[in-house]
This record gives C-alpha cells, structure tokens and sequence, in this order.
C-alpha cells in the first residue's frame, strides 16, 4: 500500500514533467510550446515536494513559473510573428541529437545503475531520516538554509547577486529599443526609419 | 671617523639616482621638448652632484685619516712588501665593509646530498649581499669621479645647449650612480650588477645623436665588443662564487690570502678571465677596437665616460681584485704584457691620427695600457695613482677638444691651426694637459708615470723589495716591458705635441678656424679648474696615494728611469715641434714608410675583426642559420603549424556540418562530443559497458 | 521512497529532451526554453542526491539556489539577447541567423 501510494505520486509526477517536455518540443505553436513548461516545472517542483525541500519547491514555483514563464511567454508574443505554425519547426538535425541524447541516457543510466552508491540505487527504502543541519536546526528548516548561505556560503551568495546586477543592467541594455536621433525627431522621422525598427512600432 | 663615513657614503651614490628620477619625472611631466625639462635637468643633477661632492670628499678624508692611524700607507692594497716589519699589511677586512643581506636563501633544510648533479646545485645555496667598502681606493675614485661628473654637467651646459635634450642629462644621472655604485660595491656580484649598467649607459650616450648611423653603428660596437668581455668576467664571478662561496671582497681576500697555493691553475685561469673583462671595459688590445669610435657621443660623454671613469673601470677592477692576480703570477705576466702592448700600440696610431678626438682616444687607450702594466707590474697602488691623475687631465684634454669643435665645427686638426690667440683659455688649458699627459714635471701625469718606471724598472732590475711580479716576469720580459714603456713616453710626448702645433699654432688653415671663437664661460670654468686640478694633484695625491710605495722610491725627487723617462717626453716634444712648427704641407711621418701605412690603417685589428667576423663568424652562421632554417624551422615548429592547420581544415569540415554557420550544428557537436567522453569515462570505470553487473 | 535510480532516470530523460528541444527548435526562444529543461533536470539530480545520500548537508541545496539564481538571469538576458535579434534581423529562426558562417 505504502509502495503503491509512492509509485503513484512518483508516475504522476514523472508523467507530468517528461510528459510536458515531450510536449514542449514536439508543440508547432510556440505559444503553446510555452505554456507546455508549466506542468514541466510544477513536476519539478512537486518532486522537490516529495524530497522534503520545500523551500526549494517555492522558489521553483515563484521563480520558475511565476517569473521564468512568464518572461518566455512576454517573449514569444514579442516575436509571435516572427515564425508561422505552418513551417517546420526544427531543423534538419533531429536524427543525429537524438542519437547523441540516446547515448547519453544509455552512458548515465548506465552509471546509475553501476555505481556503487552508499546504498543501492535501484531498491525500495523506507524513508531516509533527515537529520540536524545545525545543532538544534533541521536540514530542510529555512532558517538552517540561511544561515549556510550567509557564513559558508557567503561568497557564492554575493558573487551571485553581483551577477544578477550585471544580468538586470545587461538585459536592459540589451532589449531596450535603440533611440536613433530619427525616432525621436518625429512621426515624418518614423518614416525614414530603418525597417525593423518601424515593424517593431506596429507591434 | 670611519663609523660616520659609513653612515653617510650610500648617499653618494643615492644621490645621483635622487637626480635621475627627478629628471625622469620632469621629463614625463614636462615633456622632453619643453624648456622647463631643458632648464632644470641640469640643475637637478648638478646640484645633486654638489651634494654628492661633499659627502664623497668627507668620506675621502675620513678613510685617509684612519688610514694614517692604523699605520702606515698599506691598508688600501697588500702591496709590494715594503711595509714597516712592525705592522703587517692589513687587509679589506680590516676596512669593516657593511654588508647587507639582498637575497638571502632559505635555510637548507635536510639537504640530502646525492649523486645527481641538480641536487648538489640545489644544495647550493648562495646568500647575496648589498653592501659597502670604503678603503682608500674606492674613497678616492668615489671622490674623483663625483668631481669629474661635476665639472663635466657644468661643461655640457655651455656644450650641449644646441641638443636641448634632458635626455643626456638624464642619462648623465644614470651613469654616474651606476659607476659610483660599482665603486661602492663590497662584492662581486653588486659591483658586476652596476658594471653592467655603466655599460648600459655608455651604449645609450655612444648612441646620444642615434639619427647619425655612424653614431648608432658605434653605440652597437662598443655594447658588443664589451659584452665580450663581460662574459669573461662573468664567468670568473660564477667561479669564483662555486670556489669559495661567497663574493665579498673582504671573504675572497681572507680566504685566498690564507691558502694561496690551493688552486693556483685556477687561479691563474680566473685572473685572467678577470682581466679579459678588465680588457673589454678598458679597451686592450685586442679588444680596444670599440673606444675609438665610441668618439661619436657627445664630446662631454667621451670626456667622462671615454676618458676618465667608465673606461679606467677595469684598472679598479683589478686593482681591487690585485689579491688574486698576486696569487697567480703568470696573470700579473699576461696583464703586463698586453698592458704594455696596448700601450705602445695605441700610442703609434695615435701618431698619425688626424681627427683631434681620435688622437684622443688612442691616447687614452695607451695610457689604460699604462695602467694595466702598471698592475701587471705588482705595483697597484701607482697604476691606481695614474688612473686618477689621468682622470684629471684626459677629462681636461677631451674637454679643451670639445671647445675646440665648438668653435671650429670641425674635427680635423688640418683644418684647424691658430686657434692660440682666438682661444687663449683653451689653449693654455689644453697645453696644460698635453704636458701632463707628456709627463712634464711638475705636473700630475709626471710624477704617477714615473711611478709606474720605476715599478717597470724594479721588475726589469729584480731591485727593491720581492714582489709577487718577480714569479711571473723573468728579466728579459722585464726589460721588454720597460723598453716599450719607454717608447711609449716618447709617442705620448710626440703625438700631444703634434696635435697642440697644429691645432693652436701656425696660421688658420680654414674658414672656420679664422672665425673661431672662445667657449662661454660655462665650458671655460670647467677647464680651468681641470686645469688647476691637473697642476696640483701630483702634489696633492702623491702622499695621499703613493705613501705605499713611498718608503721605497724618493718621494718627490726622481729616480733614475724618472730622469730617462723625463728626457725622452722633452726630445718627443721638441722633435715634434721641430717637425709641425713650420706647418709642413705633408704629414712628415710618411717618410717611415710601411710603418705608417700600418699606423694610418690601425695595425689592420679592425680589418682583422671584420675578416674574422664576414668570413669565418658568418659562414658558420650562415651554416647554422640554414641548419635552423630547414629542420628545426621548418621541419619542427613549421610543420607543427603546417599539421594544425590542415588539422584544422578538416575539423572545419566537420564541425561545420552540412551548412556552415548554423548555430545549433556547433551545439550538437559539443553535446555528441560530451556524450562520447562520458562514454568514455564510463566505461574506463567499470570497464564495462553492462548495467546492473559490474560493481557489486 | 521510490528507488534513487528512478528519480535520476527521470532527470537523465529531461535532461536529454531538453538537450534535444535546444539543438533541435528553430525558434530561439524555443531553445531557451531546451536551456531551461536541462536546468531544472541537474537541480532535479542534486535534490535527489541530497535527499537520499547526505541528508545531514545544506550543500546540495545551496548549489540549487545558486542554479536556479544563474537561470532566472540567464533567462533575462537571454530573452533581451532574442529581443535583439528580433530587432536586427526581424526573425527569429536561427536557421536564418548565419553571422558565425565560416
């Protein structure tokens, strides 16, 4: 029963998240391909749920599919026009990466099974006891999360919100809409403006 | 006394290098072209150079003082035995020189000593020091060259105004820390370090005017020519510092003082290594080759450099490695005879030179030569005395030179003549000189020439007391040497004499000789004093210097070869007078027929070096060359190219795919790649390929 | 708890789909969203490696965090870089896109 219950909410699990990446490259329609992410990161999300990291689950959830997904799908109603559904969606190379990905799956799977783990890989447990990060403090305790964050792991944490600094002011600079002396000249300089820049207007 | 010396003197060289990053810094502030640059450069460095001055002639006096307190006149050299019985011939130690650790390594801990020959490198574990020797040789070459430095700025304010380059005061500054460091030094390796560098210095001022090929061809001769022997000197540092591990002058001394009979063919073979780099540094046969034409810088340059500090480089060295060459008498043979080679060769090509710095310049090579058989001779403390006089009057001479040509604007003593009464300060300098470098009594190059005779007749005699030369130079030798030391007196008093007739008597041959005018009073300051220098030194210097050997010879009076030697300076004089006086139309020494064509032609060295250096130097370069070209050129580092190249084609072909420049092909590639390593990786692993069996 | 191998199983699997929808997809943003699968499969592989072997560590955990912090910027920029694109060539098929053609 108790194994019935763990294979159930593993396979719905699983489903979800293989199910919706299957999906995510086989959709034509890009908007769709999107949308086909949500149950891909909820899965994971769920599994980080099963794996007792519940603060791993909300941020999956909050960073994931509450900002990641909704950038991909601002991004694909950017660019909506850019592809029809009526073309093929992917190249020619379909045959060859999945020969690659195949060996792939077969090399770790083979590691997996192979390895000699602390425990074997490839049986039923009863549930692993989580133990005392911290004394007085459990592993899967936010506050025992913080306090490795900010004294061991102090550096990693600040290198990494320099990084999202960087990546914030690069990804204004990037994508915002170059003002060419011309398009600020007026509607008769919108005219004589490049192209792309008058298709982007239209959007 | 000598505790406050010691306190004070690394000023002196501190100085100098003060004055050369703040002209470096003005230059870089200001800009070179700029007249704030142009006006101040030489005031830094002369005012430096005044400070400087000061301490040195402190220092001076403080080491002469103790000198007189710790008895006697012997503690500069071990020389020549005549000590008092009573006081035995102290020794650099006894000078305290100040060492400091510069690289001090680590201590050796359980060095295993092995056969292999790396370790016993490894084990060795040498501490180099920086340090400071004060004695009465490096005090007074310290004092002389700060004071020739000085009046040399002061000169080439008047000299170089035209160049208006604060790049020549600045290398001025450079060279004179880098030769007072190297007089400075306490050991082999600092003074070498800073031997280097003055011969830096001497390429980069040889080079000053580097738009005029000749001038930047000369820069690169001397730089080379000196290299040679500075691999010499080089390697009988590292000899010496395996031998005896350790570098300092004070150690060397003791230790080979002690044990003189230890190695005496090694020895031998390091002094005269030694000497080679003596050689290079001071221009002996045959390595002199570069002095003449380093007469391309700047007059002022040959003046201080050429003339009176850089090139009497090797005489100090020796002098104050003379311990060594005591050791090994067959050195002391060798350096006696090239010393006096050189000096009788130069002295003949010196006769037919016509270019007045040329004249010059053999002169100076000849009286180096001097020096050296003075050394060779066992007699130190007069080559060290001659050394400092002709510092005096050689600076002076090439300095009435430069004044010449600065009035003149040539340097062709045949278009010149009549310059007396239009430059009467010069000429009466210039004469002044050319009677100390004739060796006219009672003027500074006088007394130290019949110093060196005298050393020359004691040798040829075996008179006076043993000294370390009588091992080394059998008396047929002896009276060689002192044959050619004699003809050389003769040559030196002949060529001065030609070049002063033709140069300030008769009539103006040119136009520009009859327009000629006197040099400002900054250029005729410096002269004068040089001049008043050149008078009194001999007076001045003679207790100071020659005390070591003073008990023996008669002081101020003359000896017998001093007499000879006086008289054949007299007889060159006037039989040269005799012959230019008149202004002969033709050079009256054409008449010596075969002799002259190998004067006028240099004694055929250059030719020789250039034969040696076109045919048989560059055909085995040209052999190598071709080797270098064909295998390990082009079979070794082309071919590696020439393999990632192709290589490269064809990985383009690949890595490229179907269609080149589609982005996601590169990505597949990478991830198939990755696939196969980690196949690879896996299987090395387990070596198998199997899930589920292998491992358990 | 199911058996490690299976929830690895399930990352290799979404690892290779991801691999597959980025080298495959001719819509830029469609790749990305490959870049993003292949992500959350490693994240998916520390969480499990946490769970069941090192239950008393943070590091895994941490290591996550970073992860998911270097995919939300990865993301951003990304997606303005896609923007560009978009702007300069007015497409976003990188078929299309040949500026590396050799």
């Amino acid at each position: 029963m108790h194994t019935i219950l763990h294979a159930t909410v593993f396979g719905v699990l699983a489903l979800a998240t293989l199910g919706g990446a299957v999906k995510v490259i086989s959709t034509r329609s890009i908007i769709h391909a999107a949308f086909w992410l949500f149950p891909v990161f909820a899965g994971i999300a769920g599994f980080y749920l099963y794996l007792d990291a519940q603060f791993l689950a909300a941020m999956q959830v909050l960073i994931y599919i509450g900002a990641i997904l909704v950038l991909i799908v601002f991004a694909v109603t950017l660019t909506r026009n850019a592809t029809s559904t009526d073309e093929a969606q992917t190249n020619g190379l379909f045959i060859p990466v999945l020969l690659a990905a195949l060996v792939l799956v077969y090399a770790l799977g083979t590691t997996v099974f192979n390895h000699l783990w602390p425990i074997e890989s490839n049986v039923w447990l009863d549930a692993v006891p989580l133990s005392a990060a911290v004394p007085g403090v459990m592993v899967t305790d936010v506050s025992a999360l913080g306090l490795v964050l900010l004294s061991q792991y102090l550096l990693p944490f600040e290198i990494a919100s320099v990084l999202l600094l960087a990546a914030m002011v690069g990804a204004i600079v990037l994508a915002r809409k170059e003002r060419t002396p011309a398009a600020t000249a007026g509607v008769a300089a919108v005219e004589a403006a490049p192209a792309d820049v008058r298709e982007l207007s239209n959007v | 006394m000598l505790e406050f010396a010691y306190e004070y003197s690394w000023l002196i060289v501190a100085l100098p290098v003060l004055a050369f990053v703040l002209i470096a810094g003005v230059i870089i502030i200001a800009g070179k072209g700029q007249a704030l640059a142009r006006v101040t450069a030489p005031w830094i460095l002369i005012l430096c150079l005044l400070g400087a001055l000061g301490i040195a002639g402190g220092t001076l006096v403080t080491t002469l003082h103790v000198q007189d307190r710790k008895g006697g006149m012997h503690i500069v050299l071990p020389v020549n035995g005549n000590a008092p019985a009573e006081a035995a011939a102290p020794t650099l130690a006894d000078w305290n020189p100040r060492e400091v650790d510069w690289l001090a390594p680590e201590p050796a801990q359980n060095v295993v000593s092995t056969d292999h020959p790396m370790e016993s490198i490894r084990s060795w574990n040498p501490t180099l020091r920086m340090g400071v020797l004060l004695d009465p040789l490096s005090a007074t070459m310290l004092f002389v060259v700060v004071l020739v430095s000085l009046l040399v700025q002061i000169y080439s304010m008047g000299y170089m105004k035209r160049e208006e380059h604060p790049r020549f005061y600045l290398y001025m500054a450079l060279f004179t820390a880098s030769m007072l460091g190297m007089v400075i030094a306490s050991n082999l390796v600092q003074m070498f370090i800073f031997w280097e560098l003055v011969g830096l210095c001497s390429y980069l001022l040889i080079g000053f005017w580097f738009p005029k090929p000749e001038a930047a061809r000369a820069a690169i001769k001397a730089f080379v020519v000196t290299r040679f022997g500075d691999l010499g000197l080089l390697i009988a540092v590292i000899a010496l510092w395996l031998g005896y591990g350790d570098v300092s002058f004070a150690n060397l001394q003791t230790a080979i003082v002690q044990n003189p009979a230890v190695a005496p063919l090694s020895l031998t073979v390091i002094a005269i290594l030694i000497f080679i780099g003596a050689s290079g540094k001071s221009a002996q046969f045959p390595l002199h080759i570069w002095l003449p034409d380093a007469m391309e810088g700047p007059t002022s340059v040959s003046a201080l450099i050429h003339a009176a500090t850089m090139v009497a480089a090797g005489v100090f060295l020796v002098a104050r490695l003379h311990f060594i060459f005591e050791a090994a008498p067959t050195a002391l043979l060798v350096v006696a005879l090239v010393g006096g080679f050189t000096a009788i060769f130069a002295a003949s090509i010196g006769l037919v030179q016509n270019d007045m710095k040329k004249v010059m310049a053999y002169s100076t090579i000849s009286q180096l030569g001097y020096m050296m058989m003075g050394l060779g001779l066992a007699a130190p403390a007069a080559a060290f005395f001659h050394l400092t006089t002709h510092a005096f009057f050689k600076a002076l001479l090439f300095l009435t030179a430069g004044s010449v040509i600065h009035a003149v604007h040539t340097q062709d003593i045949r278009e010149m003549g009549g310059l007396f009464s239009k430059m009467k300060v010069t000429a009466v300098t210039c004469l002044i000189g050319g009677l100390a470098l004739a060796g006219i009594v009672p003027l500074a190059g006088f007394f130290s020439k019949d110093k060196l005779l005298e050393a020359a007749w004691d040798v040829a005699m075996h008179t006076g007391e043993h000294t370390a030369a009588w091992d080394g130079i059998s008396q047929p030798l002896g009276w060689l040497i002192l044959i050619m030391a004699l003809v050389t007196v003769l040559m030196t008093a002949f060529y001065t004499t030609r070049m002063w007739v033709l140069v300030f008597l008769g009539k103006p041959r040119t136009h520009g000789a009859e327009h000629a005018h006197e040099s400002p009073a900054t250029m005729t300051f410096s002269l004068v004093v040089l001049a008043a220098l050149t008078c009194v030194a001999g007076f001045l210097l003679v207790p100071m210097l020659t005390g070591m050997e003073w008990a023996r010879t008669n002081g101020f009076g003359l000896s017998p070869v001093g007499i000879v030697g006086l008289l054949l300076a007299v007889g060159g004089i006037a039989w040269a007078y005799r012959l230019y006086r008149p202004a002969p139309a033709q050079e009256p020494l054409q008449k010596l027929g075969w002799a002259y064509v190998g004067m006028s032609n240099l004694w055929y060295v250059n030719t020789f070096f250039m034969w040696l250096a076109g045919r048989v130097v560059l055909v085995l370069g040209l052999l190598v060359a071709r080797f270098d070209k064909a295998v390990i050129d082009g079979g070794l580092v082309d071919g590696t190219a020439w393999l990632t190249g192709r290589l490269g084609h064809v990985l383009r072909r690949v890595g490229a795919g179907p269609s080149p420049g589609q982005l996601q092909y590169y990505a597949l590639v990478i991830f198939l790649l990755a696939a196969l390593v980690l196949v690879a990786m896996v299987t090395g692993h387990t070596g198998s390929f199997m899930p589920g069996v292998v491992g358990r | 708890m199911v058996p490690f191998a299976w929830i690895i199983l399930v990352s290799i699997l979404l690892f290779a789909l991801g691999a597959i929808a980025l080298i495959t997809r001719r819509n830029a943003v469609a790749a990305l969203m490959g870049v993003e699968l292949m992500l959350n499969a490693a994240n998916l592989n520390f969480v499990a490696a946490w769970r069941y072997y090192y239950p008393d560590h943070l590091d895994a955990q941490v290591a996550v965090l970073l992860v998911i912090t270097i995919a939300a910027a990865e993301a951003a920029v990304g997606l303005a870089i896609i923007l560009n694109l978009y702007r300069r060539f007015g497409t976003v098929d990188l078929d299309q896109i040949r500026l590396m053609r050799g």
